[in-house]
């Protein structure tokens, strides 16, 4: 599916992803591990590495009563990827239900000077899918990035909560 | 008329050139310690193996993509598909990329060894005692000559490969 808007890339502990800009509502920082999250950084904020920005010196705030769930994104694509980090980046993603958070390591964005190429995914593994959870592929200086479908992703996981586990 | 790239020095097996105006080309690989053939015109490269892209959710068979000269492919681990025990990679590993018709994919073999001519003639119909889990996906086998004595080889059916993993039949 071309999309001529912004992507950014996330970061779990194995893996990156790319995801649409546009499907996330808000972007935050996570203050601590009991879920509450930090004002979000300002646009120019989110551009570059984040090592700079300590989650620790915002003044946290609790989830909004519009978030519905918040859930780590990682295992809800490989078992086997658990952050080893306490500090959090959360994608909020509107859904009918309401927001639903994902927690991811690290956000970036694509810069224009990457050359970022988008193909569908193979279509012999995309009919396969357990789930639809893929928009399709960047090439990114060679480097294959699935694209994740973070619209489908909220739906699902409010409504198979125990399924997924999240 | 060999039309795919690689990156390796074939060992040759002695096997003589017999009818080459009508025999077919066949790229000849080894999976879990058995010959398999394609056929050269499906063949468009071998590249050595590389980690592929985990595509969650995907069945064991496919276990990811690559990115070979900015296409996507997808893998197809042909143990898993033949019904053979999975191995880790090695350095003889290798990716055959194949084309049939407007489907094209990776095969993760264990080697590629050779390339060879067959003709008519030296292919016979898949035995009948064959496991079906790899029946299923054959076209032929036929015997090739190497030192040690006659060795047999199957010959994979490339559309019958794509038909089962398009129908989930894998």
């Amino acid at each position: 599916m071309p999309y001529a808007g912004l992507l950014l890339m996330v970061s779990t502990h194995l893996h990156r992803y790319a995801v649409r800009r546009d499907h996330i509502r808000e972007l935050r920082m996570v203050a601590s591990e009991t879920g509450s999250l930090a004002k979000p950084p300002s646009h120019s904020e989110h551009r570059g590495p984040d090592e700079h920005r300590d989650p620790e010196s915002s003044h946290p705030e609790e989830l909004s009563s519009q978030v519905v769930m918040c859930c780590e994104l990682a295992p809800l694509l490989d078992p086997n990827d658990a952050s080893m980090s306490r500090r959090r980046h959360a994608l909020i993603v509107a859904s009918e239900q309401g927001g639903v958070v994902f927690l991811v390591e690290r956000v970036e964005e694509m810069y224009h000077e990457h050359r970022v190429t988008w193909r569908p995914l193979p279509a012999l593994i995309a009919k396969r899918l357990a789930r639809a959870w893929f928009l399709g592929v960047v090439l990114v200086d060679e480097t294959v990035l699935l694209v994740l479908d973070l619209r489908q992703m909220a739906r699902d996981v409010v409504t198979n909560q125990g399924i997924l586990g999240g | 008329m060999n039309n795919f790239v690689s990156t390796d020095e074939p060992t040759t097996m002695n096997q003589p050139a017999k009818g080459e105006e009508t025999a077919t080309s066949y790229l000849l690989l080894t999976i879990a310690e058995e010959f398999y053939g394609v056929r050269g015109t499906e063949v468009r490269e071998v590249t050595r193996w590389r980690e592929p892209v985990r595509v969650p959710g995907a069945p064991p068979v496919l276990p990811g993509i690559i990115n070979q000269r900015g296409v996507v492919l997808p893998v197809v681990d042909m143990r898993l598909l033949l019904g053979l025990r999975q191995s880790p990679p090695e350095r003889a590993t290798r990716y055959v990329i194949v084309r049939h018709h407007e489907v094209a994919m990776a095969l993760l073999v264990d080697r590629v060894t050779d390339l060879i001519n067959l003709t008519p003639e030296e292919l016979k119909p898949v035995p009948a005692g064959l496991p079906a889990q790899q029946s299923r996906f054959l076209h032929a086998v036929a015997n090739i000559d190497a030192d040690s004595g006659p060795i047999p080889m199957a010959l994979l059916d490339i559309q019958a490969i794509i038909t089962a993993l398009r129908d989930g039949g894998s």
